[in-house]
């Protein structure tokens, strides 16, 4: 199959997928069996405020008919308005997006060139004293909790050593401003997918080099260094494509602790704030823009994946 | 493992014990703590710093909060896991194990869609929309580890699940539970609780970072996360009420997946050393399970005038100057085994040399010599001289001077990479760029001899395209190696060789596993690469292609060369015992089809078959229609892709046709087996190409082998195993062999163990797929001698699937060629092996277009 049938594809099948999970969110906040507006007026049940919920909701409408205006709504662009701030739920979003998107593209921009030269060194020399330092770190860090480390490095580097501003308070969202701010919030943010990434290079790269073909290229006179780049690496980075669109998964759910203990403003914020006050229009807006984002950048890793391993697409 | 493996196995263990220590400690607070908490004491200052850790947010004792903290955080995920497994696993075997595919889609599909949402905005989502309290939490964190439980079930059980051994119970109706139970299940069992680790890891991450963002659990709980929210406030003032919480559950995520790491580490171990004892014994040369580093051959300086050991029938050794390749005394071990015992030989530029011997013999180890390789583990002795040039894994051949083909080309081909890509660097390296003007040479020179080196460089890929018979187009030259057929990587891989400039060529079994028409293009290559001048070194067991190309011959067995000389006097006249028996290929008188008339014991109506890839349908039979007497043999020929194997899997109900019948004794038999009545299920049996697949690894041959008495003959267990032993017997497995698992039982053994397997059934035909295929000539023939002697013995009817002249010749009675799932010709054996109609049953069967040369033809 060629790059663009493959493409087309597997581009129909996100669009497939962003849908099912809109309806999976509006199932979840909207459809649930009980009064909707009971459930979100919580702990205090005061009939005006519930009334009003039942208007601005909609409620008195079939659910399939909201559902359907709904989706007519988010396929133009239309948000909704927040139950809270009665402010248009996207522009609650893009107030929130610059902080997050700089904290997730300053991430991702340290975290591939990083991973993937630390494996690749580490695979050169496998046993070698950096092979197991990084092994060692990567076992170790993979599975702590993010806020838990964030707690850890705030305490001694932001409170102890005081070398790094402990919080993104005073920055106003515009974390540019004190870039200092952003090196607690990014270590923490790497932490895990560099433990998983720089692993997956190592392996492909130890996997690739003892390939027949590598020594096959190697015997044809190919020199060392184009024997790893060139000829290696592109067969190690397939699984690393794949799994770097699974960090997106991580990232996001990082950014949202990150976020909370650094007092970052951003789309986490307001996730965290959206649900607590059980503001309906705004968790859908941010839960569907999550949703897009991910299958965007599945879409990508697997046309990625597809032109780096091309049988393993030829075979699905 | 790899050498340098074992030495950080300290390290290793070390970082076990540093992950149970810091496990025991958060685990035994979570477990002993609400004991020891005591009763609630009254409230003091909040973040007051005195006592063990001082006082928290609303000013309760820390140390308290601590010791009842840790329960949530560890019920709750242990909670969590188990009831993703006790859902996931069966969804995923239920997805895996049924063959209608709506009902894996139904269950997958939605699975997937879950695995779309990242998990902590599923679980945000779910909490805020779900009363609060443990059970819920467990809930969801149990329904985000859902997906991936279940998929990763389904994916260790896929191939248990439709897999020969599945395939093979099937044909005996195992019953549901031994094929769901004792074979999947039993199958999947490690992958799944090595994997469990890692689900609990993500379960505790997803649970403590929801308790710290506050959802799901009360404001107020005793639980570390959320302690370690409420107490942030205090960080300067009261650091404890936060630390030591974060530092206990940093512990526990540490602890456990160190733990998990090293379980992880050790099953993959473990399963790497069973694959090498297993590649070991099959094989012959345990290669990969040597202990101990790679160590350079020590080598000892030979005079050029200094004989080699132990070869009496060597050739008369060519001047020194015509010597491509020169191999004096080469010996080579593993672990104290010794893989060759002096074996010296040379090869002459413009010569074929044929290595042969049976599998295991030590030709690989030999030939790769030549190209200054060996094995990990592997010690080389002796003199191996390349174009004039020492040799060792020390000093390896300059690049391009030796070009090998290994028997799998693709293998030597990078999947990612475009062929012309590939064959353009490697004419950059070979082809010698223009000098360069010693004053230095301007902007506009330099960039002419860019232009003219990458014409140079185009040329001559297209020159060696077009030796090797390769279109040399732009739309060929940006393929990938997968796009090529075998034949065609093959001479890609010859391609490559060419472009370096290879003085010599080593092409590894370059037969095995292609059909005779790709076999007859690799024997005129290989001679036509001779005549240009190149030095051949040819390891094969294709008596075929040695016939046909080679100048010279050395005949090895176990390691040590039993005969040597030019290519036609060692096989008109073999002078060694060892050799014969290796020659020995010539095919008995067939059975005369005695029964002829009498009406056919199964017949093959019009039968229309295909594929399903994807979407689309391809269609592989055509309306095949063909018929075996009673106590006949029908043999099946054919290209690879032409459909053999598919009309022999409908004739036993493995694939469903799309039409025709398939008529056993006048009946029509159902299309699928599982709609087969016991007695026609017993009636047709089939033998695999592969046999070790086709049984499962967890209990012995005999319990495997006896199950077909038991469930097609109602035998009680005892006698169907007594039944089993005779069978066995039959084939000649003793009984010590068969208690065995087959992992520890070779190929032939394992292939003998299936034909008994089929017996038992009492079956009236027995197809056999390729069975031969894969085996040296030796077991060959044994096999072959064996099918015709049980055949006999029991009156089978059979249908032999072969694309190997000589098992026809000595089996069949009858013969039909398929091209592209049609009957292009068909008729007796006798007829069809000496004067076909048909060009592609000439080229498939005819002695003298296989390429045995008139020494040696077939036998009468």
């Amino acid at each position: 199959m060629s790059l663009p049938r493959y493409a087309a594809r597997r581009a129909l099948v996100g669009a497939g997928q962003v849908v099912g999970v809109a309806t999976v969110v509006f199932v979840l906040t909207e459809a649930l069996p009980g009064d909707a507006a009971v459930v979100i007026a919580g702990d205090q049940p005061d009939p005006a405020r519930i009334a009003l919920l039942r208007d601005q909701l909609d409620l008195d409408r079939p659910a399939w008919q909201r559902y359907l205006d709904w989706l007519a709504d988010l396929a133009s662009g239309d948000l909704g308005v927040s139950l809270v701030s009665q402010r248009p739920v996207a522009g609650v979003l893009a107030a929130g997006a610059a902080p997050t998107v700089l904290l997730a593209a300053a991430t991702l921009l340290l975290l591939v060139p990083l991973s993937v030269g630390l494996g690749m060194l580490a695979a050169r020399r496998e046993g070698g004293r950096l092979d197991r330092a990084l092994s060692a770190t990567a076992v170790g860090l993979y599975a702590v909790p993010e806020f838990a480390l964030a707690l850890l490095l705030v305490a001694v580097f932001g409170i102890r050593l005081a070398w790094l501003p402990p919080t993104a308070v005073g920055t106003g969202g515009d974390l540019l401003s004190r870039p200092a701010v952003l090196a607690l919030p990014l270590v923490v943010l790497l932490a895990r997918p560099f433990c998983s990434l720089s692993r997956l290079t190592r392996a492909g790269m130890i996997e690739a080099m003892r390939a027949e073909h590598v020594a096959h290229a190697r015997r044809l006179g190919v020199p060392e260094r184009r024997l790893r780049l060139v000829h290696a690496l592109p067969n190690a980075l397939a699984p690393v494509a794949q799994q770097l669109a699974r960090t997106t998964d991580w990232l996001l759910g990082g950014v949202i602790v990150v976020e909370a203990v650094f007092v970052v403003p951003g789309l986490g914020t307001a996730l965290v704030d959206a649900v607590t006050a059980r503001d309906v229009p705004t968790v859908q807006g941010l839960c569907v823009l999550v949703a897009v984002t991910t299958v965007t950048v599945n879409l990508a890793a697997d046309l990625v994946a597809f032109r780096l391993a091309p049988r393993v697409g030829a075979a699905a | 493992m790899s050498p340098p493996g074992r030495r950080h196995r300290t390290p290793a263990r070390l970082r076990l014990a540093v992950g149970v220590a810091l496990l025991a400690v958060p685990l035994l607070v979570a477990v002993v703590g609400p004991a020891l908490a005591g009763d609630a004491a009254p409230r003091g200052r909040p973040f007051d710093p005195g006592g063990a850790f001082g006082t928290d947010f609303v000013g309760r004792d820390v140390l308290r909060q601590v010791l009842l903290g840790g329960r949530s955080v560890v019920g709750v995920a242990l909670a969590a896991t188990a009831l993703a497994y006790l859902v996931g696993v069966p969804l995923g075997l239920l997805a895996a194990l049924t063959r209608r595919r709506w009902l894996d889609e139904l269950v997958m599909r939605p699975l997937d869609l879950l695995l779309a949402v990242p998990s902590l905005i599923l679980l945000i989502l779910l909490a805020a929309t779900a009363p609060r309290g443990p059970a819920t939490l467990v809930g969801i964190v149990a329904v985000i580890g859902l997906p991936e439980v279940a998929r990763i079930s389904r994916a260790a059980a896929l191939p248990l699940a439709h897999g020969p051994a599945m395939e093979a119970m099937r044909l005996y109706r195992e019953t549901w539970w031994r094929r769901a139970v004792g074979h999947v299940v039993t199958g999947s069992r490690r992958v799944l609780l090595a994997d469990a680790g890692v689900r609990f890891i993500g379960a505790l991450y997803l649970v403590a970072t929801a308790s710290f963002l506050g959802v799901g659990v009360a404001p107020d709980a005793a639980d570390w996360a959320v302690m370690v929210d409420r107490n942030r406030a205090g960080l300067l003032l009261q650091p404890w009420s936060v630390l030591v919480p974060a530092a206990l559950l940093v512990a526990l995520a540490v602890g456990v997946n160190l733990v998990a790491d090293r379980l992880l580490a050790d099953r993959d171990a473990a399963a790497g050393e069973g694959a090498a004892r297993d590649a070991g014994s099959r094989h012959g040369a345990a290669h990969r399970d040597a202990p101990g580093a790679r160590v350079p051959a020590a080598r000892a300086p030979l005079d050029d005038g200094a004989a080699g050991p132990a070869v009496a029938a060597g050739p008369p050794t060519p001047p020194v100057d015509a010597c491509a390749v020169r191999v004096v005394g080469l010996d080579a071990e593993v672990a104290g085994r010794r893989l060759l015992a002096g074996v010296s030989f040379t090869v002459a530029a413009g010569e074929v040399l044929a290595l042969v011997g049976r599998s295991g013999s030590g030709k690989t180890t030999a030939g790769r010599a030549l190209l200054g390789e060996a094995g990990p583990g592997v010690r080389l002795a002796g003199r191996v001289e390349v174009a004039g040039r020492a040799v060792s894994p020390a000093t390896p051949p300059p690049p391009g001077v030796v070009g090998y083909v290994p028997q799998q080309p693709s293998a030597a081909l990078n999947p990612v990479r475009r062929i012309g890509a590939v064959l353009r660097e490697v004419a950059r390296r070979h082809t010698r760029p223009e000098r360069r003007t010693p004053g230095g040479p301007s902007g506009d020179a330099a960039a002419r001899a860019t232009v003219t080196r990458r014409s140079a460089v185009r040329r001559a890929v297209a020159d060696v395209l077009a030796r090797v018979d390769l279109p040399a187009d732009r739309e060929f030259l940006r393929r990938f190696p997968h796009q090529l057929s075998g034949g065609q990587q093959q001479r890609l891989v010859v391609a490559h060789a060419l472009l370096a400039r290879a003085r010599v060529l080593v092409a590894d079994e370059p037969t095995t596993g292609q059909d005779s028409l790709t076999r007859r293009d690799v024997a005129h290559e290989l001679r036509t690469l001779a005549d240009a001048g190149m030095a051949v070194v040819l390891l094969s067991h294709d008596l075929h292609l040695v016939r046909a190309v080679a100048d010279r011959l050395v005949v090895l067995d176990a390691g040590a060369v039993v005969e040597a000389g030019p290519a036609a006097d060692v096989l008109a006249a073999p002078r060694d015992e060892r050799t014969r028996r290796l020659l020995a290929a010539a095919p008995a008188a067939p059975l005369a089809a005695a029964s002829a008339a009498a009406a056919p014991a199964l017949r093959v109506g019009d039968l229309v078959a295909a594929h399903r890839a994807g979407a689309r349908r391809r269609t592989v039979l055509r309306g095949v229609t063909t018929a075996v007497a009673p106590g006949g043999c029908l043999a099946v020929v054919g290209r690879s892709g032409s459909g053999k194997t598919t009309l022999a899997r409908c004739v036993a109900g493995l694939h469903p046709p799309r039409g025709g019948t398939v008529g056993l004794d006048g009946r029509p038999l159902a299309g699928t087996l599982d709609r087969r009545t016991r007695a026609d299920l017993a009636a047709v049996q089939y033998v695999f190409q592969d046999a070790r697949p086709s049984f499962h690894p967890h209990r012995s041959v005999l319990e495997q082998v006896s199950r077909a008495a038991v469930r097609l003959r109602a035998l009680p267990p005892t006698r169907a195993r007594d039944a089993a032993r005779r069978a066995l017997g039959e084939v000649g497995l003793a009984a010590d062999v068969v208690a065995r698992r087959p992992d520890r039982l070779s190929g032939g053994e394992l292939q003998r163990a299936a034909l008994a397997r089929a017996l038992l059934a009492e079956p009236r035909v027995v197809i056999c797929d390729e069975i031969t295929s894969g085996l040296d000539t030796v077991s060959r023939d044994r096999i072959v001698a064996l099918v015709d002697r049980l055949r006999r013995a029991h009156g089978l009817a059979l249908v032999v699937i072969s694309h190997d002249r000589d098992v026809v010749a000595r089996l069949a009675d009858h013969v039909v060629v398929l091209d592209a799932g049609q009957v292009v010709e068909a008729g007796p054996a006798s007829a069809l092996l000496t004067a076909a109609r048909h060009p592609l049953t000439r080229a498939l069967l005819h002695p003298s277009e296989t390429g045995a040369g008139p020494v040696t033809g077939p036998r009468p």
